[in-house]
């Protein structure tokens, strides 16, 4: 008797609530995404102050000569970031998209960057890559893009990281 | 599974493909918080996308890319079932100014939301007066959308000619043309429907989706074949179907019951035994048991007949038995909670878990409905739910770190603050700026009157200097100055003047340059000054960090409570539904169970009124058990 009560009770109760919880669903959603919003930006805000604060990015050019496996940055000879591709990073990648691989602190002035990207080049051959760039940190938030683009005349890749400010 | 995955698969795809497929041409993207969002968002990882375009919005980061970002908000609003903020968001795109193709784009977005709303009408209103034609990129999105809405229409010529101008090797289109085909079949062009049917069956072999699909649609052929009297032709076409594919079950039942209408029940014998080892609580095989015992009497197997129906009989209340155990599983949450598992989460950014619908054992009984949409719209949600649980977990994990993030960055402002007032008071008590501005006028006033002492050399200084003490001893003394000595001292001033002014422009420069650095260090001073100044009065800004980290525990807090509720009623909808699965179940089980009894009695009666004189246990049928008949 308790068992057919419970299951009448499982299928009022879904019959009354079926009809607006996709609504509540939709509402709870939206205020997630504020909240989740609001405490990014004060934890980015409060480890990485918009004075010291660089962001270091990817971009994948086409890609018909490479595609990257992973990729390891440095800056000012320390490891600050180390990245494995998946096929939906990559397949993002070569739609355009842009990939935040770090975000760090850093003092006004002079830095050098290096990458060292691993992936598969022309004919299935494993590629190993290596580039080395400099950036001048001013005052405010600075961006840094690690470009890999195709070098047709070569049939190669070609990497180098540019001051997006 | 490979049903569940082609099921799921297309499920994605129609979801999806008018967001996903905008972006599918390499573009350059001008601005890293624009294509941040965009790498989320072609990974299908909505929820992360749409975090990171509000962030990007409320920081203004994104300008040159600001139209299309919202077009991207709103597609994801749309796929990730908040079809308000999509339109709201789509409205306001568009009655504002937006290029043609970022409005074309929008419109597509809100045809395509309307499709999902079941507002086909409108959605098909849209598409053919506001987008027209479409852009080049968005081709196969317009004109899978525009079939998919002829469709639901029943507007089915229009959908095919939409199908024909559509890509072949684009993965929705084996599906739409299935299902278009499968609609002529049923109404009113059915040998268009056998065409395309045929043409699909016989695709090359591909993937397991493409696999599927041709699977499909031999059945549906082989079905349409046997409802209009082709059996042979159906029979050739079962002949080849797949035993280990999704739909192996059904190719069997079809073909035993294509043999059996064919008068072929030997051939048929071996496919309902093989049909009749999978689990009972498959469709085809509760209906196998019926087919059974109807073989073995056309067999003339009277015996195993009556042998078979016991069985299904047997088989039927098993299976009856189970699936109250069954309903008592899920009125418990004990199904439920075996179905979702543990899922592992390692971040907060984490996508969904996979369904793995075999961790419970009444897979096979629950097999249609997890492959239907409102089951994974369900499925989905929860898991949704789950992940927003997870990361509000987190982030209230997370609280006390921020907390003593903010008290480290207030300890370091009252360390700091008062240094750097004293270093302000400093700076202002030196008045540099004061300073500069009276040396540039004395500068400006020297050049002005061509005076060349300031620009002296300090030993020309010094010889001016003497010369004018003499010139004024000599005035002191008046006429007891030797003349020829003023002459001489006049001489000597004169050359003096001279060699100063014979260079005067090469000694101004670099005092001129001098000026110029020192106004340039006064201006980096004035930039570190005024930094150091919002810096030192960051009190409303620690105010404002201490008051958010307040308002948002609380709001964390709050979400979480709702969040656990909306769990609860996501779980009791899903199981209200399984509970309905089961019913229906069962009351088809009963069905067969009566037809069973049914075919049992016909027996007995058939023997009995061939053969009264003989004892009924030579028919094997039930009530007969070897014994003698009561006749005395």
């Amino acid at each position: 008797m308790r068992r057919v009560v419970g299951l009448l009770l499982i299928m009022v109760a879904a019959q009354l609530h079926g009809a607006e919880l996709d609504k509540d669903l939709a509402d709870f959603k939206r205020d997630v995404l504020e909240v989740n919003k609001r405490l990014l930006l004060l934890e980015e805000e409060l480890l990485f102050p918009a004075d010291t604060q660089v962001g270091l990015y990817v971009s994948l050019d086409v890609g018909h000569y490479f595609a990257p496996d992973s990729l390891t940055l440095k800056m000012d000879g320390k490891v600050l970031a180390s990245h494995l591709y998946t096929d939906k990073e990559l397949r993002a990648l070569k739609n355009g998209a842009i990939q935040r691989l770090a975000l760090a602190n850093v003092k006004n002035g002079f830095h050098d960057v290096t990458a060292f990207v691993t992936g598969i080049g022309p004919q299935g051959r494993e590629f190993r890559l290596g580039v080395e760039g400099r950036f001048e940190k001013k005052h405010g938030r600075h961006f840094v893009q690690l470009h890999i683009e195709d070098d047709a005349a070569k049939q190669q890749p070609r990497l180098y990281f540019r001051d997006w400010q | 599974m490979t049903m569940l995955r082609l099921c799921l698969l297309t499920l994605a795809l129609l979801i999806t493909s008018v967001a996903s497929a905008r972006l599918d041409q390499p573009e350059r993207i001008e601005e890293p918080a624009y294509g941040e969002v965009v790498f989320y968002y072609l990974q299908g990882d909505y929820f992360a996308a749409l975090t990171r375009a509000q962030m990007a919005l409320e920081r203004g980061e994104v300008h040159r890319h600001r139209d299309d970002l919202k077009v991207l908000i709103g597609a994801m609003y749309s796929a990730y079932g908040m079809p308000e903020d999509a339109e709201k968001v789509f409205s306001q795109l568009l009655s504002g100014s937006v290029s043609e193709p970022v409005a074309k784009r929008a419109w597509i977005h809100l045809a395509g939301l309307y499709y999902r709303q079941q507002k086909n009408r409108q959605a098909l209103a849209l598409l053919d007066s506001k987008v027209g034609t479409p852009p080049e990129d968005l081709k196969e999105v317009y004109l899978s959308l525009r079939a998919r809405i002829l469709m639901r229409l029943g507007r089915y010529q229009e959908a095919a000619e939409s199908l024909d101008a559509f890509a072949v090797n684009h993965p929705l289109n084996a599906y739409l043309r299935y299902n278009l085909a499968v609609s002529w079949i049923n109404g009113e062009h059915p040998s268009k429907g056998q065409a395309w049917l045929w043409q699909l069956a016989n695709m090359p072999p591909g993937n397991e989706e493409v696999n599927a699909v041709k699977e499909k649609a031999m059945l549906a052929l082989a079905i349409y074949m046997l409802r209009s009297d082709q059996e042979e032709r159906a029979l050739e076409l079962l002949r080849n179907a797949r035993l280990d594919g999704p739909f192996s079950d059904i190719s069997l039942l079809l073909y035993a019951r294509a043999l059996l209408i064919e008068q072929q029940p030997r051939q048929a014998l071996p496919v309902l035994q093989q049909l009749d080892k999978l689990s009972i609580q498959r469709n085809t095989v509760q209906e196998a048991q019926l087919a059974l015992p109807y073989l073995y009497q056309e067999l003339g197997d009277e015996p195993r007949a009556a042998q078979a129906y016991r069985d299904a009989l047997q088989r039927y209340d098993d299976l009856q038995q189970y699936l109250v155990a069954l309903e008592g599983k899920v009125a418990a949450g004990s199904w439920f909670r075996d179905l979702v598992g543990k899922p592992q989460w390692t971040t907060a950014m984490d996508p969904l878990p996979h369904f793995l619908p075999k961790r419970v054992e009444s897979f096979p009984t629950f097999y249609e409905w997890f492959a239907s949409l409102s089951f994974q719209h369900g499925w989905k949600n929860y898991h949704e739910l789950q992940r927003q649980q997870h990361l509000l977990q987190q982030w209230q994990g997370r609280m006390p770190g921020l907390q003593e993030l903010v008290a480290a960055h207030q300890r370091k402002h009252d360390d700091v603050v008062p240094r750097a007032q004293a270093l302000l008071q400093d700076l202002s008590d030196q008045d540099l700026q004061g300073r500069l501005t009276r040396l540039q006028r004395r500068f400006d006033k020297a050049v002005q009157d061509q005076d060349p002492v300031p620009f002296a050399t300090p030993k020309e200084r010094k010889l001016w200097q003497a010369a004018q003490d003499a010139e004024q001893h000599s005035k002191d003394w008046g006429e007891r100055t030797r003349p020829d000595l003023q002459e001489k001292l006049a001489f000597a001033k004169g050359v003096l003047q001279w060699d100063m002014q014979q260079d005067i422009v090469a000694r101004q420069w670099p005092r001129q340059q001098t000026l110029n650095a020192l106004n340039d260090l006064l201006e980096k001073n004035r930039q570190l000054r005024s930094r150091v100044l919002v810096a030192a009065s960051r009190t409303p800004r620690l105010a404002y960090y201490h008051q958010e980290i307040d308002s948002l525990s609380v709001m964390l807090g709050g979400l979480m409570q709702r969040g656990q509720t909306l769990l609860a009623r996501q779980q009791s909808q899903l199981e209200a539904s399984a509970v309905a699965q089961v019913d229906a179940t069962r009351k088809r089980l009963r069905a067969f169970s009566a037809a069973a009894y049914e075919g049992l009695a016909d027996m007995q009666n058939a023997a009995l009124r061939q053969r009264p004189d003989t004892a009924p246990s030579q028919t094997g049928l039930p009530g007969a058990g070897g014994e003698p008949p009561a006749s005395n």
